[in-house]
Order: structure tokens, then C-alpha cells, then sequence
């Protein structure tokens, strides 16, 4: 059970005591049964957070201190100087592990300042011998020897550092045609961390925490992955890296009712919205049909097969995942995660040679029928979000479509007035069933 | 127990972390001891890196080779460009190999662009990183300069085996210190 469950649980116990739906006997059992609350934790999020700060700020500043680039200082001393923080910030580190293991705060901070440490220390180097502006090799010497680290310290900002490097890597190395494969198995490295804090608390700051980092991170590198060989094959690979979030997080991976602590739900169902109403607009599919001229692209042999079968693995996934849910009979999940085959079917119908016409259409119906299916069961569930969550989408799609140049008048018109109609019909039918909405 | 492992652990993460900036120093400072010195023609420009700090970044004139004969390249491709001397003895590139060569001093370079038969070349010196106020004041003091006279600023550079480090960056024929400290002294 989650500590804000147990708090909610402890602040109940005394009032349903007094009303003798508990005997006091049973309230104390249910005490014993769940522990103490632990009232430390605040205070030692404070210490983590101030000794974090500091560590970066405090790293930060002998990297502005080394750019600054001293005329005087010859070139040994440049080298001890470069050697010194590092050294510093490594002994510091071993004294961690055997004096203050236990304790988080000393371990994130250490941990990030020896990052920053091994950072100022290549730059310095790079700066004595004029080594090239290659920020790509500048960023994976960096990652690569600062990652053992997440597990010797079980560090996790580092991971968030390692992960945010990674795709900051990632655009690098995709501009000047180094092997882009590299970056699963630097983001795969701290996944076990990932896992190991899931599995002790699903709720917890630090996996809610690294759970966000990481789905952002992947949203921006299945961008930069999937898009290079063929044009717009990111319609179909975002459409199922979306889906896939979602699904994860309604398979089971999201315990939490708010959305803040359920990343995966959050970044799916929103990657999922945007995606909807940007494919209710002609131009994205109209260029489908363009193969993008990769004549002259620093890619690699092997870069398109990179591409179909990071999008291609999506999809796998994506569906396989869709079929699951369907077996659990989750009727507004699978209609949000079937923008998957959805976006696949509307880019071969494209391909084939219908200008477009046909997926501008199906994702028009997709996103009224989110609309629909959200406002629906907000309301059976009687949860005030979730009905707005429908009535935004709904919204969305009136606002987009009234401004909408790309369709008729007459067009817009006789639907916008259909529409209307099926919802005062609906309305009507509410009201006969006796519902209160 | 645990504790121990993780420190003995920690201390080979921590020799490693040592080792790949020290190899990086030593290598280069083995090159500008032991290399042969090339001057490349170039223009200077300030720009500015977050980490490493300010530099002038260098248009360098010798950064285009031929392409050879039935050859076809990528951009970004890693290549060996051959080295060559002009009359004035300046370093051209004056042919590009996917080999690493046998007799000839080499480079290894990346390829920026290809235009027809020519390949643009991305050099493996294109910066020069200078104290904070003084990289932008060395781009003015050579635009100044070149026009009164020609455009004669140069670098020279340490080859050995492929491996190369800039050493010194010259205009009108005196170090940039130098030259900054002489060019700035009579306007003072």
C-alpha cells in the first residue's frame, strides 16, 4: 500500500473508532499491521535536494571557472589543475561507500558531483590541446565513465543524467552519421536501477521521478530514430510508442490515481491527443508518399533497417498489447491505444495513393470518438477529470474544425449541425433513463 | 563485505576515469613533442562552447580534397586525406584514400560535404580555445588587420601517425598573444 494510502487510512482510524464502525481493538491491529509512519522522509528529501543543488552547482561552477581558459597557466599545471576535482570528488566518493552507504542524500550528491567533476575534467583537457568540437564524443566519454556509477552508488540522478545525456548524444550522433544503435544499450544500462526501486516502491518520488525522465527521453529519440530513411515513418512510430505508454500504464504499471505519479499514463495519453488532432490536418499526409532524398546523409548502411525495425518493434508491441487489453474488456483503454493500427492503416491507405482524403477523415471520427468514449465514462464514474478530459477533446475538435480552412463551408456546416443534433438526441436520452449528468 | 566489494569496484571505475583523460593528454602531448609541424592557411571566428568555454573557430583553406576515381563517399565518412606542401609551404590535402596510406603523411578527417569530384573536409583542428575576453578581441584584431593587409593568418599543427594537435595559431606571422598584445598596445 502507498504512504498516502496509510496516511489517508491513519487519519481515518480515531474517527471511525469514535463511530463504532472499529472497536479500538482493530484500529490498533490495523496500526500494527501497516507499521509506523515513517515522519523522516521530508526532512531527508530536503537534505537530498540541498546536497544535489549543491553538488551541481557547485560542479558547474569549476566548469565556468576552467572555460574561462587562464593564458598563464602552462600546460602541467592545466593537467594537475584538470586532475584535482576529479581526484577530489573520487576520494570523496570512496569515503560514501564506506561511511555514508546508507545514507541517499550523501549518495546522490556525491555521485553528481563526480559527474561534473569528470565532465570539467575532459573539457579541460579538450581546451589545453584544442581538440575538435565533436560534442557527440565529448557527451558518450562522459556518459561511459560516469555509469558504473548508478549502481555503485545506486545513484538514481544519475541515471536521469545518464538517460538525458544519452539523447542529447542521440541528436549528435544522428547529424554526423555515428552509430545511432548505441543509444538503447546506454538507456538499457540503467533500466535494472529503474526496475530494482519499482519493485520496492511503485510510488515512490524516485520511481515516479525516473519513470518521467525516461518516457521523455524516449519520446524524443523514437523522433530521431524513425525518421531519417523514410518520410514520416514517425506517424506510425509515434502513433505506436504512444500507445504502448499508455497500454503499460493501464496494463498495470500505473498504481496511483494521479495522473502526476502515473508517467506513463501521463506522457502516453497526451503524446496520443496531439498526435490525434495533428493528423485530423491534410499535410501531414500529404508528403507521405515522398521518400526523402538520402543521397547525401551521413547515414550508415544499416541506418534504414535501424529505422523499420525500431518502428516495426513498436508496432509489435503496440498491438500485441492492445489484444491483451481487449481480453480484460477495457473499452476507453483500447480506444485510446488503437491509434496504432489506426496511424498504420492511414499511412499504407496514403502510400497506396489516396492523397490523404481517408486518414484526415478517420482521425477526425478517432478524435470525437475519444471525445465521446471519455466524456462517457467520466460520467458513469461520476469523476469530474475524466469529463473534462472528453470535454476538452470534444473542444479541441469544434475549435480546430470551425477555423478549419481545408473543408467546405457547407461541409463544416451540415457537420457541425449533425453533431449538435446527436448530442441534444443524447442529451434527451440521458434524461429519459432518469440520469443525472 | 558488500561494502568492500563495492569500493574495490569503485576503485577500478575510478582508475578508469583517471586513465581515459590522462591517455588523452598523453597522446597528444607524445604528438607535439615527436610530430612533424604543417601550417594550414585559415580565417579566425569566435564562437563560444558552454563547457569548454571560448575559442576561435577556424576556417581552414586546405579543408577540400579530390574525390578519386570510382570512389563514392558519404557525408560523414571517416577518410585519410594525404599531405601535401604548396609553394608558399602551406598544407594542402592533395588526395583522399578509405586506407590508411603506407608512405605519405596523413590525416584522418571526416567528410563535411561533396560537391561534384571535391570533397569538403571537416578537420580534426577546427578550434582554438582562448581566455574568455580575448577570443573575441582576436577575431576584430584580424579582421582590422586583414584589411590593411592580406590574409595571413595560419596554424601550425603536429603530426604523428594519423594523430594530430594543434599547436599555435599566427597572424602576420607572430603568435596570437603576441600579436593581440602589439596590435592593442598603440590604440591603449
Amino acid at each position: 500500500m502507498s504512504k498516502q494510502a496509510i496516511q489517508w487510512l491513519y487519519g481515518e482510524l480515531p474517527i471511525l473508532v469514535t463511530e463504532g464502525v472499529l472497536s479500538a481493538d482493530t484500529a490498533e491491529r490495523l496500526r500494527q499491521r501497516y507499521g509506523d509512519l515513517d515522519t523522516q522522509p521530508r526532512r531527508a528529501l530536503g537534505l537530498l535536494i540541498c546536497g544535489v543543488l549543491g553538488a551541481i552547482l557547485i560542479g558547474a561552477g569549476i566548469i565556468l571557472l576552467f572555460a574561462h581558459n587562464w593564458d598563464q597557466l602552462s600546460r602541467p599545471v592545466r593537467t594537475i589543475l584538470a586532475f584535482t576535482p576529479l581526484l577530489g570528488a573520487q576520494l570523496l566518493t570512496g569515503w560514501t561507500i564506506l561511511r555514508r552507504a546508507h545514507s541517499a542524500a550523501w549518495r546522490e550528491s556525491v555521485s553528481t558531483f563526480l559527474f561534473t567533476a569528470i565532465g570539467a575534467t575532459i573539457a579541460l583537457v579538450g581546451q589545453t590541446y584544442h581538440i575538435p568540437g565533436d560534442l557527440g564524443d565529448f557527451l558518450l566519454t562522459w556518459i561511459l565513465l560516469s555509469l558504473p556509477l548508478i549502481y555503485l552508488l545506486e545513484a538514481s540522478l544519475l541515471a536521469v543524467l545518464v538517460w538525458i545525456g544519452s539523447t542529447f548524444w542521440l541528436s549528435y550522433a544522428q547529424r554526423y552519421g555515428s552509430p545511432t544503435l548505441l543509444f538503447w544499450p546506454l538507456v538499457a544500462a540503467g533500466v535494472p536501477h529503474l526496475w530494482r526501486s519499482w519493485r520496492e516502491d511503485a510510488a515512490s518520488l524516485r520511481t515516479v521521478g525516473l519513470l518521467w525522465v525516461l518516457s521523455l527521453c524516449l519520446s524524443v529519440a523514437v523522433g530521431i530514430l524513425s525518421d531519417r530513411f523514410v518520410y514520416h515513418l514517425w506517424v506510425i512510430a509515434y502513433a505506436c510508442f504512444f500507445s504502448l505508454l499508455y497500454g503499460l500504464d493501464v496494463y498495470g504499471l500505473g498504481t496511483s490515481d494521479s495522473l502526476w505519479r502515473r508517467p506513463l499514463g501521463a506522457v502516453g495519453a497526451s503524446g496520443i491527443t496531439l498526435l490525434t488532432v495533428l493528423f485530423t490536418y491534410p499535410q501531414v499526409w500529404k508528403q507521405i508518399h515522398q521518400y526523402a532524398d538520402h543521397t547525401d546523409w551521413p547515414f550508415n548502411a544499416w541506418t534504414p533497417l535501424e529505422d523499420y525495425v525500431v518502428t516495426s518493434g513498436l508496432l509489435v508491441l503496440a498491438l500485441a498489447l492492445i489484444i491483451v487489453l481487449m481480453h480484460r474488456k477495457q473499452g476507453l483503454q483500447v480506444a485510446y491505444s488503437v491509434i496504432a493500427p489506426l496511424a498504420t492503416v492511414s499511412y499504407a491507405v496514403t502510400l497506396a495513393g489516396t492523397s490523404g482524403r481517408v486518414a484526415v477523415g478517420l482521425f477526425n471520427a478517432y478524435l470525437i470518438l475519444l471525445g465521446v468514449l471519455t466524456l462517457r465514462a467520466g460520467l458513469q464514474q461520476q469523476h469530474l477529470g475524466t469529463v473534462n478530459g472528453g470535454l476538452v477533446l470534444l473542444g479541441i475538435f469544434i475549435i480546430t474544425r470551425f477555423f478549419d480552412a481545408d473543408w467546405s463551408f457547407t461541409v463544416r456546416g451540415i457537420a457541425f449541425i449533425l453533431l449538435g443534433t446527436v448530442f441534444l438526441i443524447a442529451n434527451w436520452m440521458f434524461k429519459r433513463r432518469g440520469m443525472v449528468a | 563485505m558488500r561494502q568492500r566489494v563495492l569500493l574495490s569496484l569503485f576503485i577500478g571505475v575510478a582508475i578508469v576515469q583517471l586513465l581515459v583523460p590522462g591517455s588523452m593528454i598523453y597522446s597528444r602531448e607524445m604528438t607535439l613533442r615527436n610530430g612533424d609541424q604543417v601550417r594550414f592557411r585559415t580565417t579566425p571566428v569566435d564562437p563560444y562552447d558552454p563547457f569548454r568555454g571560448r575559442f576561435v573557430a577556424l576556417d581552414l583553406e586546405a579543408a577540400t580534397a579530390p574525390i578519386p576515381e570510382g570512389v563514392k563517399l558519404r557525408r560523414g565518412q571517416r577518410v585519410y586525406a594525404h599531405l601535401g606542401v604548396d609553394e608558399a609551404g602551406f598544407a594542402t590535402l592533395t588526395a583522399l584514400s578509405l586506407k590508411r596510406p603506407e608512405r605519405v603523411s596523413f590525416i584522418r578527417v571526416r567528410v563535411r560535404s561533396i560537391r561534384g569530384q571535391t570533397a569538403h573536409l571537416r578537420l580534426p583542428f577546427d578550434r582554438y580555445y582562448l581566455e574568455e575576453p580575448v577570443a573575441p578581441e582576436a577575431e576584430r584584431a584580424y579582421r582590422r588587420h586583414s584589411r590593411r593587409d592580406t590574409r595571413d593568418a595560419y596554424i601550425t599543427v603536429r603530426v604523428r601517425d594519423g594523430q594530430t594537435v594543434l599547436e599555435e595559431l599566427y597572424i602576420a606571422g607572430k603568435p596570437l598573444l603576441e600579436f593581440l598584445a602589439q596590435e592593442t598596445q598603440p590604440s591603449r
